[in-house]
């Protein structure tokens, strides 16, 4: 290993799920690996459903008011509406029992923040996998770094191995890469245009690429409400690619998504 | 060489099952017991005019039942790397046209090539714990 030269690789659980950091820098990461921690536990405290005493939980409860919270709060509601309007209501933050849940957009915005938080520091050379959606610095230089595997519906605990597919994002635009699906949790998201917002069923899997990893999670999940017609408005979409899984295992995309599969 | 052959053998019919796996998605992983595990192989080497050696190999699996019908695969290996991958028998009781044929044939080429994340739908910490587990099995 070269003198002052780093190759750091941390796993932080939050959220429920994993987080990875893999990189390498010139500077003592341990610091900044904790303080991108930091901000990830932070926004888990102040949006997450499952903790009673979070904001969040607070708000759907009526025990307070949007206003009297941290501005966070206003800022990521205003974020959720704008992702609404953009993807024409396929995203929404409102549940079936119209409570506000950020959830969709909770993981990959605080995944963006923790890089930030790097970035800022003066590392540069490094990826994120949260969850499952990846976020890809500039100046990667991992042999590995720009190529992701797309797991097939099927939980990691069943199938560790089951890859669909592989995607290298070298020389492209792309930056983030995201995919929902019920493989994990379930019929979790559900279709803000469905009689009482019933969970979406229409696909087993989402992935969706774009420049940044927000972007893509916001359209995966969106996509996934909608079903298989949200190719034609992908197609549309400038700067994001996809590819779904059907109920019968068929597989379809975007035009564009061939041009990043790994061959 | 009956070990080598038996070695060829073995990673065709994986080949031809993980390929099988990519286009029948979770069906035949689901449904393990409706699933036939055999199949065929052959192997043939050419001498190109530069004078590198050419390997080819193809496999042919077994009709894999699963729950939405019958897929039967033959895959075409050029020294290591899949060349072609073709459905002798495909049928599908409720799907629908390929649009996109080659983009699902170039997803099933790039499958089982190396990356340094994996992207899938949001898995929870025991999952996650569960899969590391049979990885490290594997190793010991």
């Amino acid at each position: 290993m070269i003198s002052g030269f780093h190759q750091f690789e941390h796993t932080e659980l939050c959220m429920g799920t994993v987080f990875k950091f893999q990189g390498r820098s010139s500077l003592p990461h341990g610091p900044h690996i904790s303080a991108a921690c930091d901000v990830l536990h932070d926004a888990d405290r102040m949006f997450s459903t499952y903790k009673p005493e979070s904001p969040i939980s607070r708000l759907a409860k009526g025990e307070t008011r949007v206003a009297d919270e941290d501005p966070l709060i206003s800022q990521i509601w205003d974020e959720c509406l704008e992702w609404e309007r953009v993807t024409d209501g396929w995203f929404s933050a409102f549940t079936p029992q119209n409570t506000f849940d950020p959830s969709g957009l909770v993981k990959t915005w605080a995944a963006q923040r923790a890089a930030n938080v790097l970035l800022e520091a003066g590392i540069f050379d490094f990826t994120m996998n949260a969850g499952g959606d990846i976020l890809i610095a500039d100046d990667a230089s991992g042999e590995l770094d720009w190529r992701i595997g797309v797991h097939q519906p099927i939980s990691i605990a069943e199938a560790p191995d089951a890859i669909l597919t592989v995607v290298d994002l070298k020389g492209t635009e792309f930056r983030g890469f995201a995919t929902s699906g019920s493989a994990e949790r379930g019929l979790h998201i559900w279709n803000p245009k469905a009689s009482g917002k019933a969970p979406a069923e229409d696909l087993l899997q989402v992935s969706v690429v774009a420049r940044d990893i927000v972007t893509a999670d916001v359209w995966a999940t969106a996509a996934f409400a909608e079903g298989p017609a949200c190719l034609r408005r992908l197609e549309k979409t400038d700067g994001v690619e996809a590819i779904i899984v059907l109920p019968n295992g068929e597989i379809d995309g975007t035009s564009g998504f061939a041009k990043i599969l790994a061959l | 060489m009956p070990s080598s052959r038996k070695f060829i053998t073995s990673t065709i019919l994986f080949t031809a099952l993980s390929v099988g796996g990519a286009v029948l998605i979770n069906d035949f992983v689901l449904n393990p017991e409706k699933a036939i595990v055999a199949g065929t192989a052959s192997h043939s080497t050419g001498s190109a005019g530069t004078g590198t050696t050419t390997k080819t190999l193809t496999g042919t699996s077994d009709a894999i039942q699963y729950i939405y019908g019958t897929i039967q695969l033959k895959v075409t290996q050029v020294n290591g790397k899949i060349t072609a991958i073709e459905e002798l028998t495909a049928q599908a009781t409720n799907g629908r046209e390929q649009a996109f044929p080659t983009l699902k044939s170039a997803a099933i080429q790039a499958n089982g090539s190396n990356f340094g994340n994996l992207s899938g739908a949001t898995y929870t910490t025991d999952a996650y714990k569960k899969a590391l587990d049979s990885a490290l099995a594997k190793l010991g």
